[in-house]
């Protein structure tokens, strides 16, 4: 029990457990042939980001033992949570919880709470989209300069395409693939 | 399109089994091995520690979206600096800049090690021929595919350089939005 409220009133510890944990128990697990994870399996999600075109053979290598101690930290702060409770089974929430109060998780929030991940998307890529493709105020789209001949002046999205040409069935497709893309990453 | 729509319902169907462990196989490929999870959750436990299933499903998801993060940071750092190639120590800038610099230095004996033996290889020559060929049409495919997926990126770049501004939350949006951006500029170029 008092081991467990230390662990809990004193997060240094627990920093000092887990450093002196890679120094000395990755030892071991520094082999370099030794892959946990596949590698191709790394290399496939690495390539899920379109920005990513060529990987050196390191690279995979190298994050599969990152993966590693990702999962091992992750876990024992998920122990942490669970032994707060004298349980000895780890349960979802005991991760969650562990996401939701380390800063070096914040990445994953997303997951976690997902009703408050949503809304947050939903309000954050259509203002992005704009910005990015047409750097034009909402005010200019209501004055439309003249010259320019559009049916329903009120409509947002006809403002942005009309002057990009080109651009309408690109916009079109982009932003709808964006949608998709964006609802994939949640 | 097509795929983009299957993999978002593979997902909508995963968030809607949690009790259950079936996954469509699409989107186990967005995962590591739950197996391989599971035995290295159990490395870091004492022996009468025990595991429940969602545990480790969540905790293939977070990995899958820890290797996406860093492999994001390590390719905006490559594109500033106008390389294509990610390499070990790209994504050792990356970790330390995520925040996660208690990994790095055991790594670093780790990429060490590992360019040691990459560097015996090469030695033996007709092997390394061998390797090289590989993955010189590897690359040639990965340049292909760049194309369109770095044109996609580009239009998407102020997005995710903006999310990541905000917040790390918003940066894994940020990326999401990459791949839809390269998806679609893909298809337009064809």
């Amino acid at each position: 029990m008092e081991n467990n409220n230390n662990n809990h009133q004193q997060p240094p510890k627990d920093n000092e457990q887990l450093k002196s944990f890679w120094s000395k128990g990755m030892e071991g697990d520094l082999n370099v042939k030794n892959h946990e994870f596949p590698i191709s399996r790394i290399k496939r999600i690495m390539k899920f980001d379109p920005d990513v075109s060529m990987i050196a053979a390191e690279a995979p290598n190298l994050l599969s033992k990152a993966c590693e101690m990702f999962v091992m930290d992750l876990t024992m702060r998920s122990w942490l949570h669970a032994q707060e409770s004298n349980r000895l089974t780890i349960r979802k929430s005991d991760v969650d919880a562990v996401v939701s109060q380390t800063v070096i998780f914040d990445f994953l929030r997303d997951d976690v709470p997902k009703d408050e991940g949503e809304p947050v998307v939903a309000a954050a890529d259509p203002v992005d989209d704009v910005a990015d493709h047409v750097a034009v105020p909402d005010l200019n789209n209501e004055e439309l300069p003249p010259g320019t001949v559009i049916g329903t002046p009120v409509c947002y999205g006809l403002g942005i395409h009309a002057p990009h040409p080109q651009m309408p069935g690109a916009w079109t497709e982009e932003d709808a693939t964006g949608a998709n893309g964006g609802n994939g990453g949640n | 399109m097509g795929d983009s729509d299957r993999d978002s319902g593979g997902g909508q169907n995963g968030n809607n089994q949690n009790g259950q462990s079936s996954l469509s196989p699409r989107e186990q490929d967005r995962f590591l091995p739950i197996a391989n999870v599971s035995r290295i959750m159990k490395k870091a436990l004492p022996a009468n520690a025990k595991i429940s299933k969602d545990a480790k499903e969540t905790m293939q998801e977070c990995v899958s979206e820890f290797i996406s993060f860093v492999t994001g940071e390590a390719s905006d750092k490559c594109q500033k600096e106008k390389r294509k190639t990610i390499n070990g120590d790209d994504l050792l800038w990356a970790m330390t800049t995520l925040g996660f610099e208690d990994y790095v230095e055991p790594l670093k004996v780790y990429l060490q090690r590992f360019r040691e033996i990459e560097g015996e290889r090469t030695g033996l020559g007709r092997p390394q021929t061998g390797g090289e060929v590989g993955e010189h049409q590897r690359d040639a495919v990965g340049d292909g595919g760049g194309f369109y997926g770095g044109g996609g990126g580009m239009q998407y770049h102020q997005h995710h350089q903006f999310l990541h501004q905000q917040n790390h939350m918003y940066g894994a949006t940020g990326g999401g939005s990459d791949s839809g951006g390269g998806a679609a500029s893909g298809r337009t170029r064809t």
